[in-house]
């Protein structure tokens, strides 16, 4: 009984009826909403009813509810029609023309409704059905001009929804009925349940920006079968064959009225797939959705937004140098961004999501993303089409993002298998004992790590993708934080940390003052094994936030003048240029001859950045287009902070301070004579570079270390013991990469791994690898000949004694090392090799990296035996440099021979 | 007074319901032809739009809204941004390459020649050409007249 009552007012009318009250209603709201809408500002003055105009808000949802239930209603009143052939009823073929052009216009009522709310997606809209219009012969044009418009114009869609659409609509519905009065009862409970969805449900409104097409709904089986057409001709052909078979389908006799109306019926149920698997499975750009994508390419249906009557009551009009989002109604004051970045231009959805269609704080901060730089948001956020989308997809594979070196390295260290591709990200790693390794003692330092909190990155903080280097907060910006944290209710003419590309050395430094720690060695600190409380002096010792102790050795002659990591490295390098670098050495292309060559640069006109990112970093930076730059030798890449003048001198701009100085020339001595063609700049100008020897590296399964890719802890960690550490000249090796060049190297990893201990690993294994270095301790007065021709650390012996002992004639070189002989391979703890001895692989991180062999060493040996006597600077060994044999050849009597 | 005839001297019946049909018909007809020619007018209005650009335009994409520029090192080309398969308007990209969010096509920015599907025609190309007297490149909303529409 109960169900029957329930089914009673269910089934309170036909579909028929029910099509012809929300069609009054619609036909009813739309007359009202025609006061606050405004169509030479559409998207504008949508939002302002959004926002300040709660009736008017009300009156556009209930337009929209009303047109979607008079467009489904109308489905069903067809389909109940055809279903029981009571189109049949129709008898005057007058009528049934009307009815279906008035079919037509329901199609066009719909999608210029869609058009008319002026976002982004009605944009497209517009010009996709200008498209097919235009592809009409003969009248296509005019067509267009008359039902589509002009572009971003909407006065002839609105007159055409407003009144031609309408008009037609209502004489179709007399046509058919001969009554447009619905019993009072239908029209009462249509009204109050549409009534209900508008108080609750917002009528969707996309984003000005957007290139994507979101909906309608009912468009979606249209957009899905246009990406299969390249002619879209072709669907306007299949929709005029349609339009005509319904046409005559009155004149066809009894079976063919039934084979027509399955077809209809089929291409109604295809259609209703096509819309469905659109709604489902599509995603950006059209492309299949992919696992990380959520939400669909449609606009959502229902989306629940109450009418809030308590807004204010003056109507508000938003500045049209305002960016058209509710944010700005509390955040237009916002200060601390760059002009890039202004909220006036930008917004704060573009970065923060949330809801920007409501005034209503706590709706308008739902679903806000609190860190915008984070990678996992950075689709939706700082990489979207409009903003930095290249940027976000080239850093995606870039070493500060992969770690893939370090991975490489580690797991080749730990006889794991490596591999060139992707899977050597450190997100990817697993739990073998060289990635558990890496979990417990590297893992850390990535771009990857999400940011979770506000606030300045501090010393231990590392990760935050694009935060990580561009967000700083500066002191109002903090004192703003502090505010927000303790709920200030005057919160807005806040300061927000600046979003700029300033990026100073210390957000390098929470990363590189690790391993190589060539953060530390820029600014001439060297890492040692004191704690804390063995200092005495403040002075040549500094504590860093960490509790490691550092000593002052000497800084790069590039910070003396005030230079920082960016004024040498720049976008594509700190970035990635979306190739998979293996190593650091392969993402780094600038070199010290771009900036100090020995003749005239290679040089690029700043105003021909082939890139738009390029283009617009060289705009904020305001460098002239008519600059010419140097471009690096390796890589052709332009560094935009330079200048080169008429006379070929090369400047440089201090990105951060905007100072300008002079480049100079290398010296002629560094190319002169033969003798050392085959050095590298860095072989002789690196001053120092961190060196540390004797560590251990064993797994505790006692000790609860932390897994620095979740942030969670491990019970077991791997402990790494540190050695001794130096801050001493680099030995140096040679680098075979197709030729063969004299580069300076550094301990990489001299270390026993305790596998044993760690569930997985096969043993203890000890290894002495050394590794390139590259030290950031450039000095402008290279080394001198002794520091490496008489040096037993610079050939690779490690440190200790070495003599060239004369007996007779014939010199003999002794080496008496200062450390005892490791037991795994009987070589000094601090060599790379034996004294006169082939090195045994392996023998560093990387491949083409060796120390010297035997023959090399005698031959830096033998110029070593001259250096014995001759000074430096003698004209000896001036000659010896330019051709040693010549210098060879003219040895006198007293002179003595190497043995 | 004369009554009217037709050719074969029959008097001309002008029945009410008649002389309100070629009234209407009338009407229709001065509508249309309106209609006909003002959408007309406001077409090649709109196609008459010229704009000017100073030398110094950046190599590769400048991005202007219904058109972007491509300049090379020896040339700068204009092309609309309307895409050739549906009539959307292709995004902006930092690259040599334009995507199309509608459905998924792509195009390559120096030729405008499609790269990938459902567009297979390349983007429309307009009359881009340098004013030697002002120093502008002047790019109308036009197919150059030395290629083919
Ligand atoms: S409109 Fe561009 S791909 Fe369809």
């Amino acid at each position: 009984m109960e169900f029957r009552r329930i089914k009673k007012i269910i089934q309170f009318d036909t579909a028929g009826w029910i099509a012809i009250s929300s069609m009054l209603l619609c036909g009813l709201s739309g007359f009202l909403l025609a006061i606050p809408y405004d169509n030479s500002r559409a998207y504008e003055s949508i939002l302002e009813m959004l926002l300040f105009n709660p009736a008017g808000n009300l009156v556009r949802n209930f337009h929209y509810w009303s047109s979607q239930l008079f467009f489904i209603s109308i489905l069903i009143h067809l389909y109940d029609h055809f279903s029981k052939s009571t189109e049949s009823n129709i008898k005057n073929y007058r009528t049934w023309l009307i009815l279906c052009i008035s079919l037509v216009f329901l199609g066009y009522e719909m999608l210029s409704g869609f058009i008319l709310k002026g976002d982004g997606a009605g944009l497209q809209a517009e010009r996709i059905f200008a498209s097919l219009l235009e592809s009409i012969p003969v009248a296509g044009k005019i067509l267009v001009s008359a039902f589509a418009g002009r572009e971003d114009h909407w006065q002839m869609v609105y007159v055409q929804h407003l009144a031609t659409g309408t008009i037609i609509l209502f004489i179709g519905t007399y046509e058919h009925v001969k009554n447009i009065w619905p019993k009072l009862k239908s029209i009462v409970i249509v009204f109050a349940g549409l009534l209900l969805i508008s108080l609750f449900f917002r009528a969707p409104l996309g984003f000005t920006g957007s290139n994507q097409i979101t909906g309608p709904w009912f468009f979606l089986g249209i957009q899905e079968l246009l990406h299969w057409t390249s002619e879209p001709r072709y669907l306007l052909l299949l929709f005029f064959v349609s339009f005509f078979l319904l046409i005559f389908l009155p004149k066809l006799g009894i079976k063919g009225i039934k084979i027509l109306k399955r077809m209809f019926f089929a291409g109604g149920i295809l259609y209703l797939g096509l819309t469905l698997l659109v709604f489902f499975f599509r995603g950006n750009d059209w492309q299949w959705k992919n696992s990380s994508e959520v939400g669909s390419i449609s606009e959502a249906a229902f989306i629940y937004d109450p009418v809030d009557f308590s807004l204010p009551k003056s109507m508000l009009v938003l500045s049209d140098k305002v960016k058209t989002e509710g944010c700005l109604v509390c955040h237009s004051a916002m200060k601390g961004l760059s002009d890039s970045h202004q909220p006036a231009s930008t917004g704060c959805f573009a970065c923060h999501r949330g809801d920007p269609f409501s005034s209503d704080k706590l709706k308008a901060h739902k679903n806000m993303i609190l860190v915008p730089g984070n990678f996992s948001n950075v689709r939706q956020t700082c990489g979207t089409q409009n903003c930095h989308r290249e940027i976000s997809e080239r850093i995606l594979s870039s070493l500060m993002n992969t770690a893939g070196g370090i991975v490489r390295t580690d797991r080749k260290v730990f006889g794991e298998a490596i591999s060139q591709k992707d899977s050597d990200q450190v997100e990817n790693i697993g739990h073998s004992a060289a990635d558990n390794h890496l979990r417990n003692l590297c893992a850390g330092c990535h771009l990857g790590i999400e940011k979770r909190e506000t606030g300045n990155a501090t010393w231990l903080d590392r990760g935050g993708g694009c935060n990580a280097c561009h967000l700083q907060y500066n002191p109002g910006a903090i004192s703003s934080l502090k505010k927000m944290r303790s709920k200030d209710p005057l919160m807005t003419a806040e300061i927000h940390p600046a979003i700029d590309i300033q990026v100073s050395n210390d957000r390098c430094k929470s990363c590189h003052s690790r391993s190589g720690r060539i953060s530390l060695s820029y600014e001439g600190w060297n890492e040692i094994n004191l704690k804390p409380s063995d200092l005495s002096d403040s002075v040549h010792f500094k504590i860093l936030p960490d509790d490691r102790v550092v000593e002052f050795v000497q800084d790069d002659v590039h910070h003396q003048k005030g230079m920082n990591c960016i004024d040498c490295h720049g976008s594509y390098e700190t970035m990635g240029d979306g190739q998979h670098p293996l190593h650091e050495e392969d993402a780094v292309k600038v070199q010290c001859i771009d900036c100090h060559p020995g003749n005239i640069p290679e040089t690029f006109m700043l105003g021909n950045l082939p890139d738009r990112e390029s283009q617009m970093i060289a705009g904020l930076r305001k460098y002239r287009p008519d600059t010419r730059v140097v471009l690096t030798a390796d890589g052709n890449r332009p560094l935009v902070n330079t200048l080169v003048d008429s006379l070929n001198r090369i400047f440089l701009t201090n990105k951060l301070t905007g100072e300008i100085q002079e480049s100079k020339h290398i010296s002629p001595a560094c190319y002169k004579g033969k003798g050392h063609q085959r050095l590298a700049c860095e072989s002789c100008h690196t001053a120092w570079v961190p060196q540390c020897i004797g560590c251990h590296n064993s797994y505790e399964k006692s000790t609860i270390g932390i897994d620095m890719l979740t942030g969670k802890p491990t019970s077991g960690s791997w402990i790494e013991y540190a050695g001794k550490n130096f801050g001493e000249p680099p030995t140096l090796g040679v680098k075979v990469d197709g030729r063969k060049q004299i580069v300076p190297a550094m301990p990489g990893m001299i270390l026993t791994i305790d596998k044993e201990t760690f569930a997985k690993g096969k043993g203890s294994c000890f290894l002495r690898l050394f590794a390139p270095a590259s030290g950031h301790t450039t000095q402008r007065i290279g080394r001198s000949c002794k520091s490496c021709h008489n040096d037993p650390l610079a050939i690779g012996y490690g440190r200790g004694v070495l003599k060239f002992k004369a007996p007779g004639s014939i010199g003999k070189w002794t080496f008496e090392p200062r450390f005892a002989q490791n037991g795994n391979d009987q070589l000094p703890e601090d060599a790379w090799t034996g004294f006169l001895q082939e090195a045994k692989a392996p023998w560093s991180t990387r491949t083409g990296l060796r120390p010297f062999t035997v023959g090399e060493q005698r031959r830096i040996l033998e110029v070593g035996s001259c250096l014995t006597c001759h000074e430096d600077k003698s004209r000896v060994m001036e000659l010896a440099l330019e051709d040693f044999q010549q210098a060879l050849n003219k040895r006198c009597k007293f002179c003595l021979k190497q043995q | 007074m004369r009554r009217l005839t037709n050719f074969m001297d029959k008097p001309i019946v002008l029945s009410r319901k008649s002389f309100v049909k070629i009234i209407a018909g009338i009407c229709t007809g001065s509508f249309l032809w309106s209609w006909y020619n003002l959408s007309k007018d406001q077409v090649q209005k709109e196609n008459q739009s010229e704009f000017r650009h100073s030398e110094d335009i950046s190599l590769g994409i400048s991005y202007f809204g219904k058109y972007f520029l491509y300049r090379t090192k020896d040339s700068v080309v204009a092309f609309s941004t309307i895409c050739t398969h549906a009539g959307c308007r292709i995004g902006k990209s930092n690259s040599g390459i334009l995507q199309c969010e509608c459905h998924g096509s792509r195009f390559d920015a120096a030729t405008g020649r499609p790269l990938k599907g459902p567009a297979i025609h390349p983007l429309r190309q307009f009359d881009c050409r340098f004013d030697s007297r002002t120093g502008e490149w002047i790019v109308k909303l036009q197919t150059p007249k030395d290629q083919p529409a």
